[in-house]
């Protein structure tokens, strides 16, 4: 009799450890999960980092390459939360941001590092912060179809292929054009003297689990951020992603040198790059780590061409008309 | 030196915008556009642009004489609309259709951002940003 009570249980556990097993990778997550829930307001970005690496995402194994290394190969990017449903009748309804729980109030996120500018500098920045109506300027070469250089284009969605001598990552981008880079890991240098571009030179190579990237031969004609900002994930399975917006990290020179720092952890890949510019700025400039997390099975890379129509008619702000949110009705007078 | 005072304003606006509007920023449609300033126009959708950084769809309006003019009309980016699973396939070229829209700030004639496309039939795509 007692017997059959222990085999009973013993049956009971097995099937409930059976059907408790995860069956895909989000419910593994789920398993790890940090059990103290991430504070409303994360007061600094050094917090931010480490309530990042507990996210559920970076909890994830972390999958190797056949040389061993990180496999970084995927479609990377943050859901921007927006909504799309159809009725029988054919009706389709688009509602930005629809998606998230807008019942909720946001988690509160710090300020994003700036860089530090020589005093030579400030009347230019200056006139670029008076023009920009909320987040939004012309002057942004942006709105000219210009690729957003580095580190402005990793911000995602993009795409990584990874072999053992070149990691190239295809850029979706959220506004401008489609662009690639490659990153040469076969132990070559920089080129002796190469012509500026958009995207640089690139040489990379492997310091334990992390890709650092050694690039050069920047243009000055993109910026280093602004305007529209980027997504970052949430800290919690079902928070919507939240925006950064680099406000002043704008204008370099074509000495801008930066290292960019590439990490996978679990399903989540860190960004992170220091910037320097002998000419501009003050010191360098280390950008706030950004975070991307990989997408789904049926997730793919969009084609992304770019055609300026907006700049022409952005207007600037002016006393009768100061920018007061993205898309509410202004107060009558 | 940057003005104290009104880098002061544009942190209150931002840290505002933080907390109210997270993760829709892309450009200030109001930069652009009057949110006041609704109007509707009916004609036949000629083109879509599907490009960043934002859609474009053209309009052949009639005028009272019954000359065609061309009409433009701005969305979100395509990538926005493509993973919410709203199609570029979703507009027919040909197509007779309403377009609600707003005005743009700058005065510029037949230029509009667009809120809803009315057909005959009577479905109807509805292109809702900001919480409204």
């Amino acid at each position: 009799m007692r017997f059959l009570y222990i085999a009973r249980a013993a049956a009971f556990s097995a099937l409930f450890a059976l059907i408790s097993l995860p069956r895909d990778p989000s419910m593994a997550a789920q398993n790890t999960a940090p059990s103290v829930k991430p504070p409303d307001i994360v007061q600094s970005n050094e917090e931010l980092q480490k309530l990042y690496l507990q996210s559920p995402p970076a909890q994830m194994r972390t999958p190797r390459a056949s040389d061993g290394h990180p496999d970084l190969n995927g479609f990377w990017y943050n859901d921007l939360g927006n909504l799309g449903t159809r009725d029988a009748n054919g009706s389709v309804k688009f509602d930005l941001g629809g998606a998230r729980d807008r019942s909720k109030p946001p988690r509160k996120y710090p300020e994003p590092s700036e860089p530090s500018y020589k005093p030579e500098y400030a009347a230019k920045i200056k006139s670029i912060v008076e023009g920009q109506y909320g987040p939004t300027t012309t002057d942004d070469p942006n709105f000219d179809c210009l690729p957003s250089g580095v580190p402005r284009a990793s911000t995602g969605p993009l795409q990584i292929v990874q072999t053992p001598k070149v990691v190239v990552i295809l850029y979706e981008s959220n506004f401008v054009g489609e662009s690639f880079r490659v990153i040469y890991t076969d132990g070559r240098q920089h080129p002796k003297d190469p012509d500026t571009s958009y995207l640089g030179h690139s040489i990379g190579h492997w310091e334990g689990d992390t890709l650092v990237v050694d690039v050069t031969a920047l243009t000055d004609e993109t910026w280093l951020g602004g305007g529209q900002g980027h997504t970052e994930p949430g800290l919690e399975l079902g928070e919507g992603n939240h925006q950064i917006v680099e406000k002043f990290a704008l204008i370099h020179s074509d000495q801008e040198h930066v290292t960019e720092r590439y990490t996978r952890r679990g399903n989540m890949l860190t960004y992170e790059a220091t910037v320097e510019d002998p000419v501009m700025f003050t010191k360098p400039w280390v950008v706030t780590p950004r975070h991307l997390v990989i997408g789904g099975p049926d997730q793919e890379l969009f084609e992304t061409f770019c055609v300026s129509l907006d700049k022409q008619h952005i207007v600037k702000p002016t006393r009768d008309d100061s920018y007061t949110c993205n898309y509410c009705k202004k107060p009558s007078n | 030196m940057i003005n104290r005072n009104l880098l002061g304003r544009l942190l209150a606006v931002f840290a505002l915008l933080s907390i109210a509007i997270p993760a829709i920023a892309h450009h200030s449609v109001t930069a652009e556009f009057d949110p006041s300033k609704e109007f509707n126009v009916t004609g036949v959708l000629t083109k879509i642009l599907w490009v960043n950084p934002h859609v474009y769809w053209f309009l052949d309006v009639k005028d009272e004489s019954g000359k065609a003019e061309t009409w433009s009309f701005e969305g979100n980016p395509p990538g926005m609309y493509h993973r919410a699973g709203v199609r570029k396939d979703d507009w027919k070229i040909g197509d007779e259709v309403t377009i609600t829209a707003v005005a743009a700030k700058d005065g510029t004639k037949h230029l509009g951002f667009a809120k809803m496309f009315k057909y005959q039939d009577g479905h109807t795509i509805v292109l809702k940003v900001g919480g409204e």
